[in-house]
């Protein structure tokens, strides 16, 4: 994550205003660029449903198709992502790069392979027609596999290609669908649909192209990634949490009294979901402040700290572990406080401005929770970051495990209690989570040096 | 009476002076039970003894520096507490080391030497050691120095010595920390014999390694004088072969009470009335009773021996020993051979000796390092001169001590100098009344001073005296 931010910087300091609207962009497209898509997408779909009269029950179920392609996709590719993402890094660092491409192969075909076992059947008992459930499942699977693709492209720090990507696929995307509507007449509801995943398709094959022509060989060795997941377990599995616990509150609320069925098939919650999304965009500015300034700031010294680790006189590692550590509090004060003024300042924004949208009513009283709900849990996605770069597997999965946890329990209870309750179940995930890894985090580093010589990983320092 | 023989790198893995010398010592002493607890270097070598063990060794312990078996993590890891720590302080600043308390914690908990090592307490100690004297080192470095210090230091005193009436080490070194720590912890006398003085040897062996760096050389140097001095302070009676070894065990810190000297010894009346040399064999014999390794310095040997042929056309040189020890030394003397294109040169490998030292003239010993060699002794029991270098006991072997007007019993030169020894071979080899006259010299020093009967009387009395009287119930 921190070569894109160093990237980021390079941009950054050619001042113009230009450079920096480039390096914003590019920050975004590799950080938040699957919501930013989806926000583009849906205010696309909304235009269009407007614009062409759609029946109300039509754009939920088109709505509905899309989010659980997003979500589901989001949940298996970023869970199965994490120990990619490893595998991978320590295939470049080990100079191993002809077993990356078979890996992309094999990621893909197992990324295919959960969503099919979980997809197919979910599409064959819904009471859809069966172009539609196609449709939806070939979204499904084709958004998992665009998101394995941006890992690779990630670790090759290619991502002016990402945005790249993703802008050819809109265009092919726009064009396919203005062909099937206009000249083949096709329903709009079904062109959005395959549009939007021809949309994908081309995206993926763009970064796929990249990818290819960046690694040469292949050494077929297309399963070997697998052994990842034994050995990483606890990534693995903190990776889940925390990727589930971020969507676990919503499919809680989708059986509550606030949820909806769509067509049968579909459950979920227009107000908690809608709420959910306006939190999420609210916080998106924190993962772009973290990877331009948090992380590479912190970057330098910890790079520093470890080559004092490793050659370096007891004063020097000292001294160079006081910097870090200093570093480290003052970026994360920095965040925190940064963001939480833009986020006040967007919720006040947002209900003084959104009723003019059209939000009205319960949206607008869940969502300041969930707004600030979203702040904590990023809070507590930074901190994490930072147990990684330690190294502190066990740590990561402690926090996510509580964020899960608390998210799970805290959300099922306030099902019952009243709406003025509804969202508290991700703030109180996140704040616990939060103030888990903080505590975490300062244990850690007091005891940073235990933990560098005596844990017998050798040479594990990485980037 | 059961004695627990405690020896590092010889016995019974090494075919050597010091490796006879327990075979020797053990087979005397047939009345006597001997528990041998024996430190090896490789895991490899475990079982494979180059000497039949006599029938009165009833126990070999057989522990190895190189071992994979430093004990598996365990579940819940062992936390030094504060004594504990403040003890392996003690040990590691080298001040005022709590020796007893460093015996009792070995000997009574069960250790893993990689938990202790790789745990936060041994970590502190780290910092502690490195802020006294090697604050401007690669912490890292020095961290893991330390660590390779003390691993084969703790997996050999984990396995702390059997009980027994009397312990016999034969070095210093960890050695004689595993019989301080039999006499600790059983209240039992601590004999110590040295042979070769084990700290110098491992400082020679340290100053010109290339493993470490410089500033961590003294810290190894160190580590094993206070090895040493832990035997030193234990031992009852502390022995050597030789004035020289002696005046340096007191120099390094034993106390001059406890020093004495009791020489090796040979059954002179085996080697006086040899097989000679052939009444028809007109060249003359030249042999040196030595392993084919670099400490012998045979190289240096042959290139001696080539001057010597080019002055004595009828020479001819005989190298009686093992070449199998150190095949690539060995390959290395051949070639050497070869390029010098020295002609009477023979192999001999291991042979009785008593069947070729009588058909010798001369004998000749180059080593770079000795103790008291007990081929020496050998060669002067049956007559013949010698030309030695002057390391270890040689030149007191040769010249004799102060009280000592026997003569010389051949000519003493300095290490790796071919020339003189070349020219020491020489002269002894146109004088046949010389040689004569110094074999002779040898012979009676040999009869009145290194006999067999007299070392066995002195280690019986040394063991009589600290261990109590001889017998063993079979």
């Amino acid at each position: 994550m921190a070569g894109i931010g160093f990237e980021l910087k390079k941009l950054f300091r050619k001042s113009g205003f230009f450079n920096v609207f480039k390096g914003v962009l590019y920050a975004s497209a590799s950080t938040i660029g699957p919501i930013i898509l989806v926000i583009i997408a849906l205010l696309v779909i909304h235009t269009l449903m407007n614009v062409f009269n759609i029946p109300y029950i039509q754009r939920e179920i088109l709505s509905s198709a899309i989010l659980y392609a997003f979500v589901f996709s989001l949940i298996i590719a970023t869970s199965i992502g994490t120990v990619l993402s490893r595998y991978i890094s320590d295939k470049i660092f080990n100079e191993e790069e002809a077993d990356i491409i078979p890996s992309l192969y094999g990621s893909i075909a197992l990324v295919t392979g959960i969503t099919g076992i979980l997809g197919i059947p979910f599409y064959i008992f819904a009471r859809l027609p069966g172009l539609f459930s196609f449709g939806a499942y070939s979204l499904l699977m084709i958004l998992a596999i665009v998101f394995v693709l941006m890992h690779y492209v990630s670790a090759i720090k290619e991502y002016r290609k990402i945005t790249i990507a993703f802008l050819i696929g809109t265009i092919a995307g726009a064009m396919i669908g203005s062909l099937l509507f206009y000249i083949f007449k096709i329903d709009i509801i079904y062109v959005i649909l395959y549009a939007m995943a021809c949309c994908f398709l081309f995206t993926a094959a763009y970064m796929f192209f990249v990818i290819r022509s960046f690694f040469k060989a292949d050494s077929k060795k297309y399963f070997e990634f697998l052994g990842y997941f034994r050995e990483y377990k606890l990534i693995f599995i903190s990776g889940f949490f925390y990727i589930l616990g971020l969507y676990v509150h919503n499919f809680i609320f989708w059986f509550s009294p606030i949820g909806n069925v769509v067509a049968d098939t579909y459950r979920c919650s227009y107000t908690y979901d809608m709420a959910s999304f306006l939190g999420m965009l609210t916080n998106l500015s924190a993962t772009v402040i973290f990877v331009v300034k948090v992380e590479t700031n912190f970057h330098q010294r910890y790079q520093r700290y470890c080559y004092a680790v490793m050659g370096g006189s007891l004063d020097e590692i000292k001294i160079a572990k006081k910097d870090m550590a200093r570093i480290l509090n003052h970026e994360l004060f920095f965040i925190t406080e940064v963001q939480l003024i833009i986020t006040l300042t967007l919720i006040c924004a947002g209900i003084a401005l959104l009723p003019m949208l059209g939000f009205g009513g319960l949206i607008l009283d869940i969502y300041p929770i969930l707004a600030l709900g979203y702040y904590s849990v990023f809070m507590m996605y930074f901190i994490i970051v930072f147990l990684y770069y330690f190294d502190d597997q066990k740590g990561a999965l402690y926090v996510s495990g509580i964020f899960l946890a608390t998210t799970i329990l805290i959300s099922s209870v306030t099902v019952g209690m009243g709406t003025v309750f509804y969202g508290l179940g991700l703030l109180a995930g996140g704040v616990a989570a939060w103030i888990a890894g903080f505590f975490r985090l300062k244990t850690l580093l007091r005891n940073i040096d235990y933990h560098m010589f005596c844990n017998i990983s050798e040479g594990k320092v990485s980037e | 009476m059961k004695v627990c023989l405690i020896a590092e790198g010889c016995y019974p893995y090494v075919v050597g002076g010091v490796s006879t010398w327990i075979q020797t010592l053990i087979s005397e002493f047939s009345d006597v039970e001997f528990c041998v607890h024996t430190i090896g270097v490789n895991e490899e070598d475990r079982g494979r003894f180059k000497y039949e063990l006599p029938q009165n060794v009833t126990e070999v312990h057989e522990i190895f520096l190189n071992t994979k078996n430093t004990g598996a993590k365990r579940k819940t890891a062992y936390r030094v507490d504060a004594v504990e720590k403040d003890v392996l302080k003690s040990l590691m600043l080298n001040e005022n080391v709590r020796w007893n308390e460093v015996f009792d914690f070995f000997s009574q908990k069960e250790i893993h030497p990689m938990e202790i090592l790789m745990g936060k307490e041994f970590l502190d100690l780290a910092m502690e050691v490195y802020y006294k004297s090697y604050s401007r080192t690669v912490f890292v470095d020095f961290l893991w120095t330390l660590r390779s210090m003390y691993l084969p230091f703790f997996t050999i005193i984990k396995n702390p010595v059997p009980e027994a009436d009397l312990y016999h080490s034969v070095s210093t070194g960890y050695a004689g920390v595993l019989a301080s720590m039999g006499k600790h912890l059983y209240n039992k006398p601590f004999l110590l014999t040295e042979h070769g003085i084990y700290t110098r040897e491992r400082e020679e062996e340290i100053i010109k390694a290339q493993w470490t760096k410089g500033y961590f050389k003294d810290m190894w140097i160190q580590h094993f004088y206070k090895l040493s001095r832990c035997a030193y302070d234990y031992a009852d009676k502390v022995v050597s072969l030789f004035f020289v070894n002696r005046d340096l065990q007191i120099e390094l810190g034993c106390s001059d009470e406890k020093a004495i000297i009791i020489p090796n010894g040979i059954q002179e009346e085996k080697y006086v009335d040899l097989p000679g040399k052939d009444e028809a064999e007109e060249a003359l014999a030249i042999g040196a009773i030595v392993r084919v390794v670099p400490i012998k310095d045979i190289k240096t040997m042959i290139m001696a021996f080539n001057e010597v042929k080019m002055q004595v056309p009828n020479a001819k040189f005989y190298i009686m020993g093992s070449t199998d020890e150190d095949p690539e030394y060995y390959e290395e003397c051949i070639k050497l051979l070869d390029s010098l294109g020295t002609t009477d040169v023979v192999f001999t490998g291991r042979v009785d000796v008593k069947a070729y030292i009588g058909k010798m003239d001369i004998l000749v010993l180059t080593s770079i390092s000795e103790a008291q060699p007990i081929s020496i002794l050998e060669g002067m029991a049956a007559g013949k001169p010698w030309v030695v270098t002057n390391v270890g006991a040689c030149s007191e072997l040769i010249e004799g001590t102060t009280d000592d007007n026997l003569g010389s019993a051949g000519l003493v030169v300095p290490t790796m100098n071919i020339g003189r020894i070349a020219s020491a071979i020489i002269r002894l080899g146109k004088d046949p009344g010389l040689r004569r006259r110094m074999g002779d010299a040898g012979q009676r020093r040999v009869r009145k001073y290194y006999s067999h009967q007299d070392f066995i009387s002195k280690y019986l009395e040394m063991y009589e005296m600290l261990g109590g009287a001889l017998s063993w119930q079979a």
